[in-house]
């Protein structure tokens, strides 16, 4: 085992932890489990104990032991039944980037041949195809026939000030297509001077990095930096926070980037939005990616309180302490099981609200909550912040 | 009439995409059939395409979804979308629950109606196709 993939940061902060359980009150999936091994604390013990035999005073003397597979196996399992919501890393008494930690263990596990099979459907898909459906990457744009009217640059042009960069659940999910569609829309309205990249764009590299294969993440990274260089480009706009937190985080460029939360309230202050009247109560859930990750609780609550009429009511858990929806960290395709069980403990906490519907700034979680309830025929109302401005927009 | 334990209701035209035909006077309603929508598990969402798309025979023009799992539909005939299941919007569950009847997708102004001798109707030549399928995709 090597730990090539970890910084001295983080082999210090595994032998830092201090094994308070702390972190048991906030994991959305030891919640669920109620299993030691799957919680933060039982993961870093036992890689804790595999370093001990790889590394210890004892291998140090008669070398180290050879690793038990079936308990790597086990492992594995536990590090990958994981949201990567991140909320043991704000939790943590002792301050352990826990987080991070997880995605460099994923690293460790696949050097090893230790990860899921879907995880490599995952990566032949990004890889072959560009994006994590499989289709053809000509047809990320194929939604913009439910546009109403298409202008004759069907939206990609050859420069640009701004580039709406969709992602590909957006692109590819029907039940997600309303996301660009509504952005579309808010920015024609808004005379931004913006492109689509079409076939163009790559997927961001987030699904490699959360399945520990960043390496492969880096060809699709420095096509995605080139693309938009070549359109001129000024600024970069997402609407999937996780596109947009990959690119905060992976991509080195001087680019300005925003997410499509911040980029609405930016023409909400420069008079490009306004609003008619909704008497609406809503919640709002705080996608990991745009709020733990990236910081960006106030976008979203702002533009919501600029709507007359509307009310917003706090679910218990909000903003940093706000539950994961399930839908993160590759879980679905792990153990679509557990993402279920989590999207449930969502619904139920929306609906202890008493909102009419809740408001999120994520395809992802959109899909995650809504697939949930028709399943079950629960009747709730998700829609994603974008949807919710081109409908009380003026 | 039942199939390797699918039904396949007789008068009906059915492509190896696995969605069904039905002429009904000068307009042809299509579906999922009975074994691809059990493979698919419990639809959430079906892509309603604006009504007046040009359609090809064969071609995927819209996707459905069931969680993860992501689905192409494929045009039964050459034409144009004449009509959506409206009702779908709201319950794509239809289609699990009713897939040859409330559970129907899309109505199609064809081009020629010749082409639905494309498609399969005898049962001996279904039942081979549809073993082929459960060889390769498995059964549920």
């Amino acid at each position: 085992m090597k730990l090539s993939n970890l910084t001295p940061k983080q082999l210090v902060e595994i032998d830092a932890c201090t094994r308070c359980g702390e972190c048991l009150n906030y994991c959305p999936v030891y919640a669920q489990k109620k299993e030691e091994e799957i919680d933060p604390r039982g993961k870093i013990q036992a890689f804790k104990s595999f370093i001990r035999s790889q590394y210890g005073l004892w291998a140090k003397i008669f070398g180290p032991k050879k690793l038990d597979d079936e308990k790597l196996k086990k492992f594995s399992e536990m590090v990958y039944r994981c949201t990567l919501c991140g909320e043991c890393s704000v939790s943590c008494p002792v301050s352990i980037d826990a987080k991070s930690l997880w995605t460099a263990l994923r690293e460790t596990l696949v050097e090893m041949g230790h990860y899921p099979e879907a995880a490599n459907r995952v990566k032949t898909n990004v890889l072959q195809t560009h994006n994590v459906s499989g289709d053809e990457n000509e047809e990320r744009t194929e939604w913009l026939e439910y546009l109403n009217e298409l202008p004759d640059h069907h939206y990609q042009k050859e420069k640009a000030q701004v580039a709406f960069f969709v992602g590909c659940v957006a692109s590819f999910f029907p039940l997600v297509q309303k996301i660009p569609l509504a952005f579309v829309e808010i920015l024609n309205r808004a005379e931004v001077d913006f492109t689509l990249l079409g076939g163009e764009e790559w997927c961001c590299g987030f699904p490699l990095i959360g399945a520990g294969m960043r390496k492969e993440a880096e060809v699709l990274i420095q096509h995605n930096l080139e693309v938009v260089k070549k359109r001129g480009v000024e600024k970069v706009v997402f609407a999937c926070p996780s596109c947009y937190h990959t690119w905060m985080k992976e991509y080195k460029t001087d680019i300005e980037i925003f997410h499509s939360t911040q980029f609405i309230k930016k023409l909400i202050n420069e008079g490009k939005i306004s609003f008619k009247e909704k008497k609406m109560k809503v919640t709002y859930h705080d996608p990991c990616d745009l709020g733990r990750a990236s910081g960006v609780y106030e976008a979203p609550r702002e533009i919501l309180q600029t709507i007359p009429g509307v009310e917003l009511v706090e679910m218990e858990g909000n903003r940093e302490q706000c539950k994961c929806c399930g839908g993160g960290g590759n879980l679905e395709m792990v153990d679509p099981d557990l993402s279920a069980a989590l999207a449930q403990a969502k619904i139920d906490e929306i609906q202890a609200t008493g909102a009419d519907t809740v408001i999120t700034s994520c395809q992802q979680c959109v899909r995650t909550i809504l697939t949930t309830a028709r399943r079950k025929e629960i009747p709730i109302n998700a829609m994603d912040i974008t949807e919710f401005v081109l409908k009380n927009m003026k | 009439m039942n199939i390797e334990g699918y039904e396949f209701p007789e008068g009906l035209y059915y492509d190896k995409n696995h969605f069904w035909a039905r002429v009904e006077g000068d307009v042809v309603v299509m579906g999922m059939n009975e074994y691809a929508q059990k493979m698919a598990g419990s639809i959430v969402y079906v892509g309603l395409p604006p009504e007046g798309k040009k359609l090809t025979q064969g071609k995927n023009f819209t996707k459905l979804e069931s969680g993860k799992w992501l689905g192409k539909v494929f045009a039964v005939v050459s034409g144009e979308l004449l009509a959506v299941n409206e009702e779908l919007e709201r319950k794509a569950k239809l289609i699990n629950e009713d897939c040859y009847g409330k559970g129907w997708m899309f109505k199609i102004k064809p081009n020629n109606l010749d082409e639905l001798k494309n498609l399969m109707t005898d049962p001996n030549v279904i039942r081979e196709w549809l073993k082929g399928e459960i060889a390769q995709h498995g059964k549920k």
